[in-house]
């Protein structure tokens, strides 16, 4: 069945038909060409196709399309300012929380999840935040630093 | 991939409507992040999915007698962020917090767990030990349902095709009582292993008035521990001996054995689950008794 939908991506206004059995996911990578969001596990598992819906973090593989109807996505490109980077993107550049990469746009938008709740986590909200999110390169140390990294510098601390 | 047809009914009758008529055709949709997976896997091909979002059926409301009424497609974290529940039934914040991922918990509704009739469900142990009532919806009417009486068996409920849930309700969660939900599990996002909920009302500061230990993820079905829970009502708790305490856990625990028939299988045996639930039970109690003497004392 078919469905016509219309939802706000990166602050973009879409109007789109989906299937049914269409999930967000593929809605995103396949009809928006936005790849930023990744295809992990397709069960809720791993976190790599974490979006945020309506300002909170969700598997975007559990979630169909038509779901998705009126909502307001943001996606891992709809982070940076033209060329300027997001705290967290420059963060984790720079503390070298990357390393294959997969899960890293997934871990960045559920770290902006909890800094849009938590401006000052504590180390242990900062994995609680992140344990959706599966890493199988870096063993998640330097992704915290880099996380506390990026809410000191949003919240202006001194260094 | 198997097809299906979305449907977005706009109002409680509408959905009652559908699903009498698509029968076992339809299968009821609220969060998606069980029935989805199961999709996907081929386990349930449903022909049609009815959502039921957005029919009113979400937040807390508070009763008169101080209970709540939650509604069935409340997500997880809509009801981690009350601060009623948080206040009045923190054990149940303290159990919301530790289930699943953040993102699971942004669409994961009560309800669905609840219909999910998982034998892992973290919730269902402490709503029955409180002793949660539901309200079933249908076309031609409503019903009221005790939650012990709601489970049949792993994925099956006494829910018809045609019925939804609309509620869990839970009676007021008295000064002198204390609850708690312990699990045994390997890591973070996994499932529980065996859980055991208790739940102790006391009569003075020494005397257990009224007690439930039910325990999960150990048997088909969560199993409500009637002996071990009678073995503490009426019995004295004396605060100052812990190992008082520890002694009257241990005997609800062999009491407990009795009435299990553990889950055995690739996760974990049979022998396992079973000793788990006896150290589990015996630090429950304790904790809970701890709860009460606590809210007594405020």
């Amino acid at each position: 069945m078919k469905h016509t939908i219309s939802l706000k991506v990166n602050g973009e206004s879409y109007k789109i038909d989906v299937q049914s059995e269409t999930v967000l996911l593929d809605l995103i990578r396949e009809k928006l060409d936005l790849t930023g969001t990744k295809d992990g596990c397709r069960s809720g598992e791993c976190g790599a196709c974490t979006v945020m819906m309506n300002g909170v973090p969700v598997n975007s593989c559990m979630v169909l399309a038509v779901e998705a109807d009126g909502s307001e996505i943001t996606t891992i490109e709809g982070l940076s300012k033209g060329d300027e980077l997001h705290p967290l993107q420059k963060s984790f550049i720079e503390k070298g929380a990357v390393q294959c990469g997969y899960c890293t746009p997934g871990m960045i938008l559920s770290a902006k999840a909890l800094l849009d709740r938590n401006s000052a986590p504590t180390s242990e909200e900062v994995k609680k935040a992140i344990r959706g999110n599966i890493c199988r390169c870096t063993g998640y140390q330097k992704i915290e630093e880099a996380i506390m990294d990026a809410a000191s510098t949003m919240r202006g601390d001194e260094k | 991939m198997n097809r299906f047809d979305y449907l977005k009914p706009v109002d409680i009758k509408e959905a009652c409507t559908i699903l009498a008529d698509k029968g076992s055709k339809a299968k009821p949709l609220a969060g998606g992040t069980d029935l989805l997976v199961r999709w996907r896997k081929g386990k349930v091909c449903p022909e049609y999915l009815v959502d039921l979002k957005g029919l009113g059926l979400e937040g807390v409301s508070v009763s008169k007698d101080g209970g709540i009424s939650i509604g069935a497609l409340s997500t997880l974290n809509s009801l981690l962020d009350s601060e009623y529940i948080c206040r009045n039934y923190p054990f149940l914040t303290e159990i919301l917090d530790d289930m699943g991922s953040v993102q699971i918990r942004n669409r994961a509704t009560i309800g669905g767990n609840i219909c999910n009739a998982s034998s892992t469900s973290d919730l269902a142990p402490i709503l029955l030990a409180l002793g949660a009532k539901s309200k079933a919806l249908a076309l031609d009417g409503e019903r009221e349902l005790k939650l012990e009486n709601f489970f049949l068996s792993p994925g099956k409920t006494v829910l018809a095709e045609n019925e939804i849930l609309a509620d869990i309700q839970l009676p007021p969660f008295s000064k002198k009582s204390g609850a708690v939900y312990l699990k045994m599990k390997r890591n973070a996002m996994d499932l529980a292993l065996a859980g055991v909920a208790v739940f102790l009302t006391l009569q003075d500061e020494d005397t257990c008035a009224a007690a439930k230990i039910v325990l999960g993820a150990v048997s088909p079905t969560p199993v409500i521990a009637t002996q071990a829970s009678d073995a503490l009502v009426s019995a004295k708790i004396d605060e100052k001996n812990i190992e008082k305490a520890a002694d009257l856990a241990e005997k609800a625990v062999t009491l407990v054995k009795k009435e299990v028939r553990p889950i055995d299988n690739v996760r974990a045996s049979s022998w396992y689950r079973q000793d788990v639930i006896k150290s589990l039970t015996a630090q429950a109690i304790e904790i809970a008794y701890k709860r009460a003497l606590q809210s007594i004392k405020k």
